[in-house]
């Protein structure tokens, strides 16, 4: 990846907008962070960001984005060429050919209704802040003569679509021993954390058990897969709208564990939640205000729900920060970590 | 006559492009609400997609690990398919390169006949058996309600120099830790050597470096060897072992290792 310095802030222009910058990565200057905590000691690297209208938008200058603190990709597809294949998922995913790729988009139109496709970003970025693996991600445009059907019948409506792109790989079966030799055993225990943190009732909250969210990718290594975690249409709220609820203390202090198969136990070290634990506590109201302030409004969440879920986020990432461990250590470490 | 049952069969394939959906089958999924059945067959080989992509068509690796996936899956039996539609969901969700194809009617009596009569007929070739998926016979031996209290399952190691995860699925504790891993090695022998190489380093690593609660670990490898590797080939790989100090227990003689964690581990 090739790696330049940011140059010097530019001054604004508010006739054209952002200053557009080349479309490469580039590494971030303590100084030039804008003065948030999370990257104040080190540099980091950055890149581009697409915006909801599912063009090309250039990394802006502001504090604002810097929470990412890690390289996301300049995959951004912006035209949609051919369906490949409809499947029959709960958003009526689509996989499609597009001028990146192919690659899996949900879009509006979808049964689960539009609030489902905010969960799924800000869910995403969530997970990419806190290092787990997931899909290059993006928002792309379908446009009114797209024509993109659903395995159950309807279409795809036009307006911005969540876009992953297809990679090799596989579902998880269910099985421990799939999970021991993959690249990332230590994000075993940070998806659980994670699902926790965002009351993700899609991978493992009994009686749902769906092994298909869990993805093992071919990655890295000739003979290694990286675990990756994908599908987050039911973080927040399962599946149901965003509303002002979701800030209630009673979703915020919520003491269930979410995404603990039972095959995951074996694999979650304690070390390793402790690791994402300490993570975890460091993420910032700033930072889930960044979440939230990339979202469409053709999603339709007013603006009360954003708000609550900006609360719920942060609240709810100080509250498993604090208490995950002693949730996850009578299941998973009874006799101490070794045994 | 005899009385059928309605079933539903559907067709396991590797399936590389979903736009040009060309596919090999490599299985064969069996579902019989009636009957509270459902099992798959699965082709040992790769043969037929040699036949259909070449050899460079395809990844072993990953191919193997979704074959495992789809037997975990259909494996956690009928409870996980109560209804046709919770076999017609796993149907409709797969986008990677293993998918399944649209369920079809049958007529079930016999449904481990049947499935061996589809698999015969619509894949062929050797099937592939629960010892090629898993250790079998060291979950029978190690797994034995008497070595319970004996043989533990722990937490993975990080072996120390080159700080890389270790994986063993059991181990027990007799003044030294002992680290049980079940290892297959390909019947190439290249990779087989580089797989032991590997092992026999980090078994090394352990037993100079690594202490748990005090205790010395080392590490004892079962290996299993595919019926094509040759002899000398499976004899360099234990030479391997035997040059870095790590300890091998074959098969037949896992019964000697359960005896002498009955009389030694504590």
């Amino acid at each position: 990846m090739p790696f330049r310095t940011l140059p010097a802030r530019p001054e604004p222009d508010a006739a054209r907008g952002p200053t557009p910058l080349p479309s490469e990565s580039w590494l971030i200057l303590p100084e030039q962070c804008g003065g948030c905590s999370c990257h104040s000691r080190s540099p980091f690297v950055s890149t581009i960001l697409p915006n909801l209208d599912g063009r090309r938008r250039f990394l802006q200058y502001s504090a604002q984005f810097h929470w990412l603190g890690v390289p996301i990709s300049h995959w951004q597809p912006t035209t949609f060429l051919r369906v490949n294949k409809s499947l029959g998922t709960s958003t009526q995913a689509v996989l499609v050919k597009t001028d990146e790729g192919p690659a899996i988009i949900k879009a509006l139109g979808n049964p689960e209704g539009p609030h489902v496709l905010a969960c799924e970003w800000v869910g995403t970025q969530l997970a990419k802040w806190l290092g787990l693996p997931t899909f290059d991600t993006a928002i792309m445009t379908i446009a009114e003569d797209d024509e993109i059907p659903f395995l159950e019948g309807g279409c795809a409506a036009p307006g911005p679509a969540f876009a992953a792109r297809y990679e090799q790989g596989f579902d998880w079966g269910g099985g421990t021993d799939e999970l021991r030799g993959i690249t990332n055993v230590p994000d075993v225990a940070k998806l659980v954390v994670f699902d926790t943190w965002t009351r993700n009732c899609d991978r493992y909250f009994p009686p749902r058990c769906n092994f298909s969210n869990v993805f093992l990718a071919h990655r890295e290594a000739a003979r290694s897969m990286t675990l990756v975690a994908m599908d987050h249409t039911h973080c927040f709220t399962c599946g149901r709208d965003l509303t002002a609820r979701i800030a209630h203390v009673d979703c915020i202090r919520e003491e269930k564990l979410y995404g603990l198969f039972p095959a995951f136990v074996p694999l979650v070290a304690q070390s390793d939640v402790a690791n994402a634990v300490s993570t975890l506590s460091h993420f910032s109201r700033e930072e889930a205000s960044a979440a939230l302030g990339q979202l469409s409004r053709d999603w339709l969440v007013p603006a009360s729900a954003v708000e609550a879920l900006e609360e719920f986020i942060f609240q709810r990432a100080v509250f498993v920060a604090e208490h995950i461990v002693e949730w996850l250590a009578p299941r998973c470490w009874p006799q101490g970590q070794l045994f | 006559m005899a009385k059928f049952a309605n079933g539903h069969y559907s067709l396991v394939q590797y399936c590389p492009s979903a736009s040009r959906l060309e596919a090999a089958n490599i299985g064969v999924l069996l579902y019989c609400q009636e009957l509270r059945y459902v099992d798959v067959r699965l082709a040992r080989g790769n043969s037929r997609i040699v036949h259909f992509f070449g050899r460079e068509g395809f990844d072993s690796f990953v191919l193997e690990g979704a074959k495992k996936a789809v037997e975990h899956r259909v494996r956690l039996g009928f409870d996980a398919f109560k209804t046709y539609e919770d076999m017609e969901l796993l149907i409709q969700t797969r986008a990677n390169a293993v998918v399944l194809s649209a369920a079809r009617s049958i007529k079930v009596d016999d449904p481990v006949k049947t499935l061996d009569e589809l698999f015969g007929e619509l894949v062929g070739g050797a099937v592939r058996t629960r010892a090629d998926r898993r250790f079998r016979e060291v979950d029978e031996i190690l797994g034995r309600p008497s070595l319970k209290a004996l043989v533990h399952r722990p937490q993975p190691v990080i072996v120390p120099v080159v700080n890389r995860r270790l994986t063993a699925p059991y181990a027990f504790r007799n003044g030294r830790f002992n680290l049980i891993r079940p290892e297959r090695f390909s019947a190439h022998p290249g990779a087989a050597t580089g797989a032991a190489m590997r092992l026999a380093m980090e078994g090394d690593l352990l037993d100079k470096y690594l202490q748990v609660d005090g205790i010395k670990a080392q590490l004892i490898i079962v290996p299993f060897f595919p019926a094509e590797s040759q002899q000398n080939d499976r004899a360099s790989v234990l030479r391997l072992f035997g040059e870095y100090h790590v300890r091998t227990v074959d098969v037949p003689r896992l019964e000697e290792l359960a005896d002498e964690i009955q009389r030694t581990a504590h």
